[in-house]
């Protein structure tokens, strides 16, 4: 067996002809030419890759992935997909939009109280539609963690 | 007429402003020419691993002849003198005229001024990197001692990351109990210069490897023969084998010249567009410049000078080329033996005066991380040479 010192231009050329086919489609459909402006500006582009963002990113992913492996070895993927799938997300949007606007634009409106609340005024806050709608969801919340708590506890058993 | 571009360096600063300036204007329009005492394009974060054998030379340096495979004329020589009136550099041989100069020269060692420190080891060059390697190859036990001769000298977190890496090197040869390192340093805290963010956690991890600190010792004298150091305060350090990093000065073609030098008797330079105060046809830039300009030394600072600086001379030339604006994150893909560790700073705040330190973070030390510095490794030299490395 020829060592690769030895091989001729030739050997090598025909070794290649394989890797050079594959070099031919990427040239056809387009993909060369996009590796090629990445190549012609990777210059700018390790400059401007180069960021706190971009590295911050890397530092949350890495510090994230040990825990996210804790997570995924407990967790049901399939029901977790079919969950998932069946979230109103279009609600859940809706939602976080309402939080992000209001944060933006009327939180610094929300004074701090300078007297204590009385009972009555804290009664009568509670029983508005708002605090009723929010106090449903923890409600329903909370007791669908104790069941699945609960169903956990019998299968262990 | 071809403009004529004279680079003196080819390190980061210089050898990146040569290759990238040559991506940019063709030879008919641009000559450039590269001068360098050396004659070799090295990465320099790699000599630490030098001298615990796992590079050899030919892997870390390239040859400047490789430039003449892109265009380039190297040369090898130390430059004497530089007559800015006249635009021309003096080397030993030659008197060589330029349109543009761009000043990456590093620094030099100065053993002179500080007695002793030329009977010790160190490795901030590859002769000298060479030589620890001999010394650490017989090391079968003893006192290690790591310290600085100046307060400014080439990458500033070394000192602990190659005690780290020594570390690692003698419990792989199975005799760390038998080894002490101990580090030396004028800095409050190990990597005290980057703020808490990094010094806290990097203080830990050298703690939990047996590695003995001395903090607020600036070096005042080195007894060789004695095997020993003082510090200023009078405190003594002993020691079986002396890594200490030579006194780094400016070359006396910067500092013997009112022209090019600025009040510390660095090589003047700004910021914002990398020329020298007198002079808009003269570019500093590298470790030349940074204790001008408030940075520390490493090569990563050069290499986002280097973009700026190439794509402003383009545009000088071309009249039509963007610059691409400093980028002043500093970036540290650090091996220290058992584990990578990727520290990055924006050195914006501390530039403008905003705040003592720069603003620094780490990714946190991983064994994938080792990854990064041979990645970066291979990328500058084959980004210097245009894949002739």
């Amino acid at each position: 067996m020829s060592t690769d010192s030895e091989k001729s231009t030739n050997d090598i050329v025909e070794e290649l002809l394989p890797t050079i086919r594959t070099i031919k489609k990427l040239q056809e459909s387009g993909i060369m030419a996009m590796i090629d402006a990445v190549a012609d500006n990777f210059d700018e582009l390790f400059n401007y890759a180069s960021s706190m963002p971009l590295m911050d990113g890397i530092s949350l992913l890495v510090k994230i992935a040990p825990m996210a492996s804790v997570l995924l070895k407990s967790i049901d993927m399939d029901k977790l997909q079919k969950s998932l799938e069946s979230i109103p997300w279009d609600r859940v949007a809706y939602g976080f939009n309402s939080i992000t606007d209001f944060m933006a634009k009327d939180m610094e409106k929300v004074q701090i109280p300078q007297t204590k609340a009385s009972m009555l005024r804290a009664l009568g806050e509670i029983e508005t539609p708002e605090m009723q709608y929010l106090l449903n969801i923890a409600i329903k919340f909370a007791r669908r963690i104790m069941d699945d708590m609960e169903n956990l506890k019998k299968t262990e058993k | 007429m071809a403009k004529k571009v004279v680079i003196v360096g080819a390190g980061a600063g210089g050898g990146l402003t040569a290759s990238r300036l040559r991506k940019l204007i063709p030879k008919e329009e641009l000559e450039i020419t590269v001068i360098d005492r050396d004659g070799t394009t090295d990465f320099q974060p790699s000599y630490t691993m030098i001298s615990t054998g796992n590079r050899s030379p030919d892997q870390i340096s390239t040859p400047i002849e490789h430039f003449t495979k892109i265009g380039i004329k190297p040369i090898k020589a130390e430059v004497k003198e530089i007559d800015p009136k006249n635009r021309y550099v003096i080397t030993g041989e030659e008197k060589i005229g330029y349109d543009v100069l761009v000043l990456s020269p590093g620094v030099k060692f100065d053993y002179g001024k500080f007695p002793g420190s030329d009977k010790l080891f160190h490795f901030w060059d590859m002769h000298s990197a060479l030589k620890l390697r001999q010394q650490l190859a017989g090391f079968n036990g003893g006192r290690i001692l790591i310290s600085v001769t100046t307060k400014l000298y080439k990458c500033p977190p070394v000192p602990w990351e190659m005690a780290m890496m020594l570390d690692h090197y003698f419990r792989m040869k199975g005799i760390r109990d038998k080894v002490e390192i101990t580090v030396a340093h004028w800095a409050p805290k190990p990597f005290a210069m980057f703020g808490p963010t990094l010094s806290e956690p990097a203080t830990r991890w050298i703690e939990e490897r047996g590695i003995k600190t001395i903090n607020n010792f600036t070096l005042r004298s080195i007894q060789a023969d004695k095997n020993e150091i003082t510090s200023e305060t009078g405190e003594s350090v002993k020691f079986d084998l002396g890594i200490v990093a030579p006194p780094h000065l400016p070359h006396d073609f910067i500092s013997n010249n009112d022209d090019l030098r600025s009040e510390n008797g660095w090589l003047s330079s700004n910021i914002d567009n990398f020329r020298t105060s007198k002079f808009d046809d003269i570019y500093g830039l590298g470790d030349a410049i940074a204790p001008t300009v408030g940075l520390g030394m490493a090569g990563v600072f050069a290499h986002f000078q280097a973009d700026t600086v190439a794509t402003l001379i383009a545009g000088d030339i071309t009249g039509s080329y963007s610059a691409v604006p400093y980028n002043s994150l500093g970036l540290c893909a650090a091996d220290l033996g058992h584990a990578g560790w990727i520290a990055y700073c924006d050195f914006g705040g501390k530039l403008r005066n905003q705040s003592p330190f720069p603003d620094c973070r780490s990714t946190g030390k991983s064994v994938l991380f080792k990854l990064a510095h041979p990645i970066y490794e291979r990328y500058f030299l084959a980004n210097v040479y245009g894949g002739w490395y």
